[in-house]
């Protein structure tokens, strides 16, 4: 994978992030009820957004993938999957801190909550399928489990209109958000999207180099035999 | 304030860490792949 982009965009999700910061704690205003802590719904939310992205991705890679049976959508399905696990990790760490400091609970099993922890476990049993499947069975099975998986990500979406319970800060029926607040909402998403296509370019580019170490070996063993 | 640090804490060293991790997959499997050339240019040459 060509690497002159890499540079570049880790700038771009650099300052990026760096403006989102100062958005966030200095330009954005200190929430009424909720205090300081509401800070944390920043990127809890632009973790969230940008888990979904991955796993959008991871479905339209298998669907591609499952049509033309080409390496690069296997190798890019793969990646963003990766990347989602790392994303959604976040989201179920920044939610129940956020959780604990507003209504004194960690946990509770409502039904985003649950709907999330499931899709994490959803795209962490996609990783052990693609660790320990056979090579030739490996981007199939991936690519069915990547659209099959990505069925619960509408309904971790929707779960909040459908059974309720979990906070709603955006929305026509949550009563949005304040201007100030919504700009640090949109930086903060913008930042970690930045940082999503950072990490999936670099994680792109070790499956490049993982491939062709693959195929030179092949070519070794095929010389020798 | 304590929990927002924590949160954005995490946030932070996770990012960090699987950066890290990546890079370094990356430099090994960049290393095997450099010493695995240079074998086969060796093993061409003799």
């Amino acid at each position: 994978m060509n690497d002159k982009w890499d540079r570049p965009l880790a700038g771009i999700t650099l300052i990026l992030m760096l403006v989102a910061i100062y958005a966030i704690f200095i330009y954005a205003p200190v929430e009424k009820t909720l205090l300081e802590v509401q800070k944390i719904f920043y990127v809890h939310v632009g973790t969230a957004w940008n888990a979904f992205l991955a796993f959008f991705v991871v479905f339209v890679a298998s669907v591609a993938y499952l049509r033309t049976r080409e390496a690069r959508w296997d190798r890019l399905g793969s990646a963003s999957a990766e990347i989602g696990v790392m994303f959604t990790t976040l989201v179920l760490i920044t939610g129940p801190i956020w959780a604990r400091s507003s209504w004194n609970m960690w946990w509770t099993w409502e039904p985003r909550l649950t709907t999330t922890l499931i899709l994490w476990f959803i795209y962490v049993a996609y990783l052990l399928i693609r660790a320990t499947a056979g090579d030739e069975r490996r981007g199939i099975l991936a690519a069915v489990f990547g659209i099959i998986g990505f069925v619960d990500v509408p309904i971790v979406y929707l779960s909040v209109q459908w059974w309720g319970s979990h906070p709603i800060v955006l929305g026509s029926s949550g009563g949005g958000l304040p201007a100030s607040m919504l700009t640090a909402l949109i930086l903060s998403v913008l930042a970690f999207t930045a940082l999503y296509l950072y990490l999936l370019r670099k994680n792109l580019g070790i499956q490049a180099v993982e491939e062709e170490l693959k195929q030179l070996k092949e070519e070794l063993r095929q010389e020798y035999d | 304030m304590e929990y927002v640090w924590a949160a954005y804490s995490v946030t932070w060293i996770f990012i960090f860490a699987y950066t890290l991790v990546l890079g370094r997959r990356q430099a090994r499997l960049l290393r095997e792949l450099a010493a695995l050339r240079e074998a086969i240019g060796k093993e061409s040459a003799g």
